[in-house]
């Protein structure tokens, strides 16, 4: 076995101490009896929509595996320095081998161990569940920017060719406005342009805020889209401009795969910062200093696609509705891919290079 | 600024080098910086130095003389400040004589969650041995120095000297060229002074320069060819063991250098 594979094993060893170990089981044997659980139970009766109960369990599940693994990833990351700081420098750096291979070893163990949880909970998950058809997300439609839509004037749009999948569904996020009691009900309307009559149709009352969403009707070519109000004094706004596509999805379980990548892009991201903070820092300064660099991008309302983690909270919201999310977006693949290239250089070239002359 | 030359070569034949010396420094300073990178306290102030191939040559020097900044200088680990390093013809950051140089840390900073086999394995892969090779070396170098039975534990769970006997083992795979220890005698019983014996001898046998700062006596006098003695980051004396301790302890050697400074201090 080479140097760097053993590295990488200690490094994996180490993100998986005892105390990991022990609340890793916890929350496998939690998924073992998510369908008992009485939470579960709970929230199918509070919840309006009643969510099936292996969604419900699916969501609470990796909403605790993030809670418990994004933190202690990051705060393994930034205590590797202050390890090597201790002493461990003083075994490792006087050898053959290159520092960039040191850092890149120790760095991929921990990254390692990260997609090793994560596919141990995704396995935990899904285990012993049934194949159940779904639906999976295919992202998302821009629509002409509207104001208010009123009973009087029902909101219009065509969408493109390429996002008018047959058999696919479209999804509207809907706010009521007020002047129409606590709920109004909407009709949401597709058929092929230049056709006639509207092939499919979906009605729902909408309280606050809401979604509804419509089967695309067979056929090619682009797809006219109506949402209408029945009652005239009600009005809803779309808050996002975009309408979100549903593709038919042959298993429910691949959530549990888009939630695991979801996890690990962002554990592995933060991971990288906090790698490289920690050889400046305290690990609790680093550690508290990658969650303030996280939270910039919101700060300053940035449209953060591209920030690993940034479609967490609506992918665990996703599988909480038994369907599939997409998945991390190849921008925010290539922004972790080059935070944990760029920490590996800079550990290997700043802190752990040794110096000729000072 | 270095003055070190690229490597040209191997550090086992170090052709090309300025001298067939094992290690070489000249006017060679260091200072712990502090946060800002100033200058905070000066450890090494112009060391000249050579030794040559072969040579067993033992650092004294009381506490904060610089002993083991100036190991951790020839094992690369800090940087000097100014001066010439040259370490088996070459500079310790360079990969070759970072291949050759065996080192021993005051203290045992070993990845305590590993057994001796699996650190002795990673440390042997990291000097660039392989397969069967390493696998002998682990196992031979476990029965030198007296942890064959306790291979399989966890050095977290090791004694003192136990794990400065590891140290040994670990500081001596791959037959450096150059051997560095620093206090390799610290928390060692009769048997690990046995050890260390043993080391020292293959160490001879192999060719290979030692340089071992401690604090016993017994260690450099048994053990050294030659004694360097420092004193507030300056080589202060340099000789025979022998010649320079005579009949008395280290510290005699030390209160003398202290009133020679003191006298010379006050006719100046």
């Amino acid at each position: 076995m080479s140097w760097s594979a053993r590295l990488l094993l200690l490094a994996l060893r180490r993100a998986a101490s005892p105390i990991a170990r022990v609340v890793i089981a916890l929350v496998l044997a939690l998924a073992r009896w998510r369908e008992e659980a009485r939470a579960l139970e709970l929230a199918r009766l509070v919840a309006a929509s009643a969510p099936e109960p292996a969604a419900a369990a699916r969501e609470a599940l990796w909403t605790l595996t993030a809670l418990f693994l994004v933190p202690y990833c990051v705060v393994r990351a930034a205590r590797t320095f202050s390890r090597w700081r201790a002493g461990e420098l003083d075994f490792l750096a006087p050898r053959a081998a290159p520092r960039v291979g040191l850092a890149g070893a120790t760095f991929l163990g921990h990254a390692a161990a990260t997609v090793l949880v994560a596919l141990l909970v995704a396995l935990a998950c899904e285990a012993g569940r049934a194949r159940t058809p779904s639906w999976a997300d295919a992202g998302t439609v821009a629509l002409p920017r509207t104001g208010w839509i009123t009973g009087a004037a029902p909101f219009r749009a065509l969408l493109p060719e390429d996002a008018s999948i047959a058999g696919a569904r479209i999804e509207l996020e809907l706010v009521l406005g007020t002047g129409a009691g606590p709920a109004t009900e909407v009709v949401l309307r597709a058929r092929r342009a230049g056709r006639g009559d509207w092939s499919s149709e979906a009605r729902r009352r909408v309280g606050t805020r809401d979604v509804v969403e419509v089967e695309l009707p067979p056929g090619t070519g682009a797809v006219e889209l109506e949402l209408a109000l029945v009652e005239p004094a009600a009005r809803v706004l779309l808050p996002a401009d975009v309408a979100r596509v549903w593709k038919p999805a042959t298993d429910a379980r691949g959530a549990s795969l888009a939630l695991a990548a979801e996890l690990v892009l962002l554990a592995v991201a933060a991971s990288a910062v906090a790698f490289l903070l920690g050889a400046f820092l305290s690990p609790s300064i680093a550690s508290a200093g990658v969650l303030a660099l996280w939270l910039v991008p919101g700060i300053l309302g940035v449209d953060g696609a591209w920030l690993p983690g940034h479609g967490l909270f609506d992918a665990l919201a996703c599988a909480g509705r038994a369907r599939v999310p997409a998945g991390p977006a190849a921008s925010a693949c290539a922004v972790a891919g080059a935070l944990a290239l760029a920490s590996i250089a800079a550990v290997a070239a700043g802190p752990a290079a040794g110096r000729r002359t000072r | 600024m270095s003055t070190s030359p690229a490597h040209p070569g191997s550090p086992r034949s170090p052709a090309g080098s300025e001298s067939d010396a094992a290690v070489r420094l000249v006017a060679l300073t260091h200072a712990y910086p502090d946060f800002f990178g100033r200058r905070r306290r000066i450890t090494l102030r112009g060391i000249d130095l050579e030794v040559a191939p072969g040579t067993v040559l033992g650092l004294a020097g009381p506490n904060g003389s610089g002993k083991s900044t100036l190991l951790r200088v020839l094992c690369g680990l800090e940087p000097h400040r100014t001066g010439s390093l040259f370490v088996l013809g070459g500079h310790p950051l360079d990969r070759a004589v970072r291949s050759a140089i065996g080192w021993l840390p005051e203290d045992s900073p070993f990845p305590p969650e590993l057994t001796a086999r699996a650190t002795l394995d990673l440390a042997g892969a990291l000097q660039g041995l392989r397969g069967k090779e390493l696998a002998r070396e682990v196992d031979r170098l476990l029965s030198l120095v007296g942890l064959a039975e306790r291979a399989r534990s966890r050095l977290g769970g090791y004694s003192r000297g136990m794990l400065r006997r590891f140290g040994l083992a670990q500081a001596w795979i791959a037959r450096p060229k150059l051997l560095l220890l620093d206090e390799p005698t610290a928390g060692l019983d009769a048997q690990g002074f046995e050890v260390l014996d043993a080391v020292l001898a293959e160490a001879r046998s192999n060719g290979t320069t030692v340089v071992l700062a401690s604090h016993l006596l017994t260690d450099l006098l048994g053990q050294c060819d030659e004694l360097c003695v420092l004193l507030d980051g300056r080589i202060a004396e340099r000789g025979a063991p022998r010649a320079i301790v005579g009949a008395g302890t280290l510290l005699d050697v030390y209160r003398r250098h202290a009133r020679a400074a003191g006298g010379a201090g006050s006719s100046a």
